[in-house]
């Protein structure tokens, strides 16, 4: 059957108002002009027979809901299971290593150097699982034309997690006051600032493994 | 082996046919076997393409509903068995999916587990003789 320009925008825009993630909404889309390209019969029009495949083919706007859910709740669960497994795969031999190696350059550190240099090397640290989800990270969020993405979401939390936790507990209250005693870097025990580092490290790592297996994303183009 | 296997797997679909009377529920557990096999063959298929060759192969006598593959398709991507690219075509992006490395691997277990299944229902309900 051939379907018309006008056709196929109104069956786009009415996917695009039912349906929350772009990724579903892509496959979607695409499942329905293509079946509807394949028909053979000229009896209904493109618009009830895309209403007939949403109904029939997968129970309705509830279900593709449903699918939505379920899909981004698999995405979510694997990728944070497989960050937990990286993770724990620094604390396993061989990785622990390097772990133990880290750690110890970072308590010598402490002890031994400026503060200042030590946190700038923890922002470092959670910066580059942020600069991953930057390259993913939609610039036309308020646009009429953006549609979420079930990725990028995920992206955002995992490359953002470090970058917060840092930002609320080393890097803002030193903003809003001159005050030593506010400043928790400079009071931190190098033992528990290596600790600190250590978590960083392996999560910041974690992430980024993430980002290029499973996001797609590379640090450098 | 491989023969053997794929000899099981059209004996299972013959299976499925005899049990035509519900043949959702028993698809329903060899959904992701069917998806793996024909992505192995097919190296990489949209979802269209997938519910289209399902038909194809058994005859139109297994019709997979998209509320079924879909949610599968999603499943093995998140266990990272798939993984997806998209191309655009006719002005619409198409989404693909092809088998990763680990995939690649899980569609000849899961193709010894069908076998094996086959045939413990084979001697458990003594079809062997029923269907001849």
């Amino acid at each position: 059957m051939m379907i018309t320009q006008a056709q196929q925008e109104n069956i786009k825009e009415i996917l695009w108002h039912n349906l929350k993630f772009r990724e579903t909404f892509d496959e979607l889309y695409d499942h329905i002009l293509t079946s509807i390209e394949r028909t053979e019969t000229d009896e209904k029009l493109p618009y009830e027979i895309a209403t007939d495949i949403i109904k029939n083919e997968f129970g309705g706007w509830e279900k593709l809901k449903e699918l939505e859910t379920s899909r981004q709740k698999e995405i979510q669960k694997h990728l944070r299971k497989k960050l937990w497994e990286l993770m724990k795969g620094y604390f396993r031999f061989p990785l622990i290593m390097f772990t133990l190696l880290a750690s110890g350059s970072f308590y010598y550190a402490a002890d031994h150097l400026p503060r200042k240099v030590i946190m700038l090397v923890l922002f470092c640290t959670v910066m580059s699982p942020f600069i991953m989800w930057c390259r993913i990270a939609p610039i036309n969020r308020w646009s009429k034309k953006y549609k979420a993405s079930i990725k990028e979401n995920i992206g955002e939390r995992i490359g953002t997690l470090g970058f917060s936790f840092f930002n609320c507990f080393m890097f803002i209250p030193q903003l809003f006051t001159d005050q030593d005693s506010f400043s928790v870097i400079n009071h931190l025990h190098a033992s528990v600032l290596a600790l600190v580092a250590v978590i960083y490290i392996t999560h910041s790592l974690s992430a980024i493994r993430i980002f290029q297996e499973d996001l797609k994303v590379s640090l450098v183009s | 082996m491989l023969g053997e296997i794929m000899h099981s797997l059209v004996r299972y679909i013959d299976l499925l046919y005899i049990c035509v009377m519900s043949t959702s529920p028993l698809l329903k557990g060899t959904l992701q076997t069917i998806i793996l096999k024909l992505l192995d063959d097919n190296k990489q298929m949209y979802g269209y393409e997938i519910t289209q060759k399902v038909k194809e192969l058994t005859i139109g006598e297994i019709k997979l509903t998209e509320g079924a593959l879909y949610p599968a398709l999603h499943k093995l991507e998140a266990e990272g068995f798939l993984e997806t690219y998209n191309e655009v075509v006719d002005n619409r992006v198409r989404k693909y999916y092809r088998l990763t490395h680990q995939g690649g691997q899980e569609v000849t277990s899961k193709l010894q587990e069908a076998q094996l299944f086959i045939e413990q229902l084979q001697l458990l309900l003594n079809l062997n003789s029923q269907t001849k």
